[in-house]
């Protein structure tokens, strides 16, 4: 008989919109912020991710929403 | 620091100082007819109308599965501060006895007599008092805004208005940084700029009471002084002298000296021999949730196009204006300024809150645009609080995950734990 151990593992769960998800994903399968962070997608609007991304993912979102900010882009 | 975080519903500062004491000091303090008096007022209405039904009917015991749960929260409460008591069996819980016996002793004497301060009768010449009386107003102001200039613009001229006690208060309280000449503000520091003047105070003794309370030393002794002046604000037409009480020891002294500087009390020569309260003591007496009494006519408009005006030529106010708005045009008696979303970014980022930058504009309204029924436009304030959000799309929660079940068909909810 095949006993199989239940794996736990630490990290963050992210709350957020459909389409921030997406945006996680994209950033997770190009490698954007330098490796993959995404430990399991739970739902729509949940995500696991590792601890350590916070930061990073942090000022990366705030740089990508600063880029998107039509005041800047309109000039 | 949970100051902040404190809604108007929520308990005073100095309650929950208290709560963090340890029992001993906290007991010493308790046992003081003045100091029940005055912590009583700090307390919201409902719990005032709980004790005053527990001080009435000693023999009622609190049966906590009979209470609804508002009740609840103040048992709670009090139960922190040891004013109800366990009583040992059937969940049963008593009001302290010593503070019952301190409230009514208090309460029978009047707060002025408990506070044994000897009053001297101020001169009989109306028009000479009068004058007296708004020369003690702008003084003490005067004094106040010397410690918030200090910690807007710390340099060398702002550096002599205030005393070394006041920089380490400041500094302990991580709202500068740096030491000697080199003192910043920081973003905490910049926060406590922007409470209004209530709140502002009383974090400022909270912090005070804080550090001599980590350097070892007991805060019964400062307390002692600081409520007794405190109760006789409420008792007595304003700026009423009282005699220098003699038995202070030498750090009691010390810290009279410490509250002239700071306004909240006037000495006009230290030989004279008597004191001055002064309005902005009376900010003490004030819970947190009182802060709409004390509406002082500011000098800002803010338009719906989202410009600001300043009718003040005071340094601070622009000092703190300009931490969060794009100044265009400066003048002696006015300054013009534009909420930008850059602007309005850059506070976000070192930690201030669009609460705080909205309470900010209202607690210093021009009395102009105060008689209108919004004295910020909606459109600005919303505004401030969608940039806030577009900052924090994401909420994070420390979690762990339990991976390879048996059947992975659960649903995430059983297999995710939120620590």
């Amino acid at each position: 008989i095949l006993i199989r151990m239940v794996n736990v593992k630490k990290g963050l769960m992210v709350t957020c919109d459909p389409a921030m998800k997406q945006l996680l994903i994209h950033l997770d399968e190009t490698r954007a912020l330098g490796s993959k962070f995404i430990v399991k997608e739970l739902d729509d609007t949940h995500i696991f991710v590792d601890k350590e991304i916070q930061e990073v993912l942090d000022n990366k979102l705030d740089d990508l929403m600063e880029a998107m900010n039509p005041e800047n882009t309109d000039k | 620091m949970d100051f902040f975080r404190m809604g108007d519903s929520e308990v005073a500062p100095f309650i929950a100082f208290l709560a963090s004491m340890n029992r001993e000091e906290r007991g010493r303090l308790i046992s003081d007819p003045s100091f029940c008096l005055f912590l009583f007022r700090l307390f919201s209405p409902s719990t005032q109308s709980l004790i005053l039904s527990l001080i009435w009917d000693s023999t009622q015991l609190i049966r906590i599965d009979e209470r609804i749960e508002p009740d609840i929260s103040c048992v709670t409460l009090l139960e922190q501060l040891d004013i109800v008591l366990q009583n040992g069996v059937n969940n049963t819980k008593i009001l302290n006895p010593i503070f019952r016996r301190g409230y009514l002793s208090g309460a029978l004497e009047g707060s002025h007599r408990s506070s044994r301060f000897v009053p001297i009768n101020s001169e009989k010449d109306i028009d000479k008092k009068k004058k007296k009386d708004k020369d003690v107003v702008k003084k003490s102001n005067e004094r106040w805004e010397c410690l918030l200039r200090f910690l807007a613009l710390p340099s060398e001229s702002t550096v002599q208005n205030v005393s070394s006690t006041t920089r380490d208060v400041l500094n302990h309280a991580g709202f500068t940084s740096g030491h000697g000449t080199d003192i910043e503000i920081t973003s905490k520091g910049f926060q406590f700029l922007l409470l209004s003047p209530v709140k502002q105070i009383w974090s400022y003794m909270i912090e005070l009471l804080k550090m001599e309370t980590r350097e070892g030393r007991s805060v019964k002794e400062l307390l002692d002084v600081l409520l007794r002046m405190a109760l006789c604000i409420h008792s007595e037409p304003e700026n009423k002298k009282y005699e220098v009480d003699n038995s202070w020891t030498e750090r009691q002294c010390n810290f009279v000296t410490h509250l002239r500087e700071l306004g909240l009390i006037f000495i006009r020569k230290r030989k004279d021999g008597f004191f001055y309260l002064t309005p902005n003591l009376a900010n003490l007496c004030l819970a947190n949730h009182d802060d709409s009494l004390t509406k002082k006519s500011g000098s800002i408009i803010v338009e719906t196009n989202f410009r600001v005006y300043a009718y003040t030529s005071s340094s601070l106010q622009l000092a703190i204006l300009s931490s969060f708005t794009c100044m265009t045009y400066r003048f002696h008696d006015m300054s013009v300024g534009i909420l930008t979303r850059d602007s309005v970014r850059k506070a976000l980022q070192v930690g201030i809150t669009a609460n705080q930058i909205i309470s900010f504009l209202k607690t210093n309204c021009h009395p102009e645009s105060l008689s209108t029924s919004l004295p910020i436009p909606i459109t600005v304030s919303d505004q401030i609080r969608l940039w806030e959000d577009e900052r924090k799309r994401l909420i994070y929660q420390e979690a762990a995950l339990y991976s390879s079940f048996e059947s992975e068909k659960v649903s995430w909810i059983k297999y995710i734990c939120i620590i």
